[in-house]
């Protein structure tokens, strides 16, 4: 299309799931009545004295050691002044000069090519709350206000809406596996802005646009691809792309500048009086890194290398840590890895896969799937009626054994008892058996077919064909 | 030490969501600037050696553990607003 450079930075929102707010202790939760989470801090009451969150600081620390980021012996708190009724105090308490991480970066693969984007800082900050409008008036809701909020800003690494995406996927993978976030884009608990400039090959980099607030991967990506194709268009008439804060409206698929020059934000950030600042030793950073988990590009590689998976089933079965966690804890207790990657990705994320959700519900821990897997793996039960199991112990502390007595499942493996009911079925069917002399291999299943059905499925398939076929040879 | 002109006190008026008449742009220039000469005292002092300061007391790390206390009785907040309905806090439409 365009002979433009594409130039992109990111600012990504992410709330962190503590249990408590930021500054006060009211529960940090999603939804809820309208301001049924709030108390005269979080609702900008004048004389109170907000106190930080110690897990808000640790899981703040522990997203940068998982990007890299180094993390700052001293840090502090600012004041960022605006008027706007989603912040009841006019001003939002966050870092400005020493903020918690510095640097740090996230590599991904684009279209099969390894890509780092470096990322600036991230800081803590407290979220905005909510606001509802209809008619003249606006109704706020104060219950998001005071959440803990990392604020994540890229340097200008990305270059197409691809990359974006892909980054945003990394980071919101990274912070679930460390358990800092949810990184739900339906509510919200995600969030990204986007900086995007257009540049002539060799020139310096053009003016920039803010997108702000895109709540989903996909309105990211549209809104990318939509300024792209509005600054080309400035650009080739020969105008000049202006500086701007920019909204996208999903509906329509387009973006829209703020409507006055005016609304050019000065936020005259000072120190916040009210907190102290946050000193970290060598010790305290190496107590919260040694928290970190394997991260997800880290065990696909390992999945791939040592278990000797496909790079398809390894990425299917690392994008949710749940998923992971489960495999991972399976295999250690000696499942057969390749076995295990099957019956999760079919019947665990069939069964744990929940309407409107991001993730997978996990619903048995890693020694019930390994019984599982055990129980079909020894022919005491076969694979569909592994299913009844996994419906029985789904989400209770049942044992996949007990499950299968309490359902009568345990495959009659009895020879003798087989043989005569293989013989029974044989002598009522002549004409096939006689197909089958004739060398018509396909009546097997028919008889095999046949058995299943008079065992009531409880028969190990394996075992059914060797008999039926070894008779039928008599 | 910046010099007060009447664009520092237009742009310092909006953002601090206030009109001011002609007649108060100059008084408030004039207010301003003998406000900013005093500050200027400080500029006697050598604080080349004193190392940049977060805040005025030494505490640091004052911190909270992570748990969620009792709700807050919402009606007692609500009725602190001038306006307001069952739940919520009223305020102008105002759009970003």
């Amino acid at each position: 299309m365009s002979d433009y450079n594409v130039t992109i930075g990111l600012e990504v929102h992410c709330e962190l799931k503590t249990e408590s707010k930021l500054f006060c202790s009211c529960v940090n939760k999603f939804g809820g009545e309208p301001n049924s989470h709030t108390c005269p801090i979080c609702a900008g009451h004048p004389g109170v004295l907000p106190v930080l969150n110690k897990k808000a600081v640790e899981y703040t620390v522990k997203a940068g050691c998982a990007i890299g980021s180094e993390i700052s012996k001293f840090s502090k708190w600012d004041r960022k002044n605006y008027f706007y009724p989603d912040l009841p105090k006019a001003w939002q308490t966050s870092q400005f000069d020493l903020p918690l991480c510095v640097g740090g970066e996230v590599r991904f693969d684009v279209n099969g090519e390894e890509k780092v984007v470096r990322l600036n800082r991230i800081h803590l900050e407290e979220d905005a709350g909510k606001l509802v409008h209809s008619g003249n008036s606006t109704a706020v809701d104060y219950n998001r206000c005071g959440v803990p909020l990392i604020e994540c800003v890229t340097e200008p690494d990305i270059h197409s809406a691809d990359e974006a995406v892909v980054f945003l996927e990394e980071l919101a993978s990274i912070f679930r596996y460390c358990g800092i976030s949810d990184c739900k884009m339906q509510e919200g608990s995600i969030r990204a802005d986007v900086n995007l400039s257009l540049s002539k090959p060799g020139q310096p980099l053009g003016t920039r646009t803010e997108t702000k607030n895109l709540n989903s991967f996909r309105s990211v990506r549209r809104a990318i691809e939509a300024e792209i194709v509005r600054q080309t268009e400035v650009l080739e008439s020969g105008g000049n792309v202006v500086q701007e804060t920019r909204h996208f409206d999903d509906a329509s698929g387009t973006g829209y500048g703020m409507r006055s020059k005016e609304d050019a934000q000065d936020y005259r950030y000072f120190p916040e009086p009210d907190l102290m600042p946050v000193v970290m030793t060598d010790e305290d950073i190496e107590k919260i890194a040694s928290t970190l988990p394997e991260l997800k590009r880290a065990r696909r590689s390992r999945y791939i290398s040592e278990l000797g998976l496909s790079d398809y089933d390894a990425s299917i079965l690392t994008a949710d840590p749940a998923v992971a966690d489960l495999f991972d804890g399976a295999v250690s207790l000696g499942a057969n890895a390749k076995k295990a990657a099957n019956y999760v990705m079919s019947e665990i994320m069939r069964k744990g896969k929940t309407e409107g959700e991001d993730g997978i519900t996990v619903g048995i821990s890693s020694a019930q799937l390994a019984d599982i897997l055990m129980l079909v793996e020894k022919g005491e039960i076969n694979l569909v009626a592994s299913k009844d199991v996994l419906d029985k112990i789904w989400q209770n502390d049942m044992t996949a054994g007990e499950a299968v007595d309490k359902l009568g499942l345990r495959q009659n493996n009895d020879a003798g008892e087989i043989e005569k009911l293989v013989r029974d079925i044989i002598a009522a069917n002549p004409g096939p058996a006689d197909d089958f002399k004739k060398g018509n291999e396909k009546v097997m299943s028919f008889f095999v077919g046949q058995l299943m059905k008079a065992t009531k499925g409880k028969t190990n398939p394996k075992i059914a064909g060797e008999l039926v076929r070894k008779i039928l040879s008599e | 030490m910046e010099k007060i002109t009447p664009e520092t006190i237009r742009h310092t008026a909006v953002l601090s969501r206030i009109t001011l008449s002609p007649e108060e742009e100059q008084g408030m220039e004039k207010h301003f600037a003998s406000l900013l000469k005093q500050m200027e005292t400080l500029d006697s002092f050598d604080a080349s050696e004193v190392p940049a300061t977060a805040h005025i007391l030494s505490a640091v790390n004052v911190l909270r553990e992570d748990v969620a206390g009792e709700p807050f009785d919402r009606e007692k907040l609500l009725s602190c607003a001038p306006e307001r309905d069952m739940n919520s806090y009223i305020v102008p439409r105002v759009v970003e």
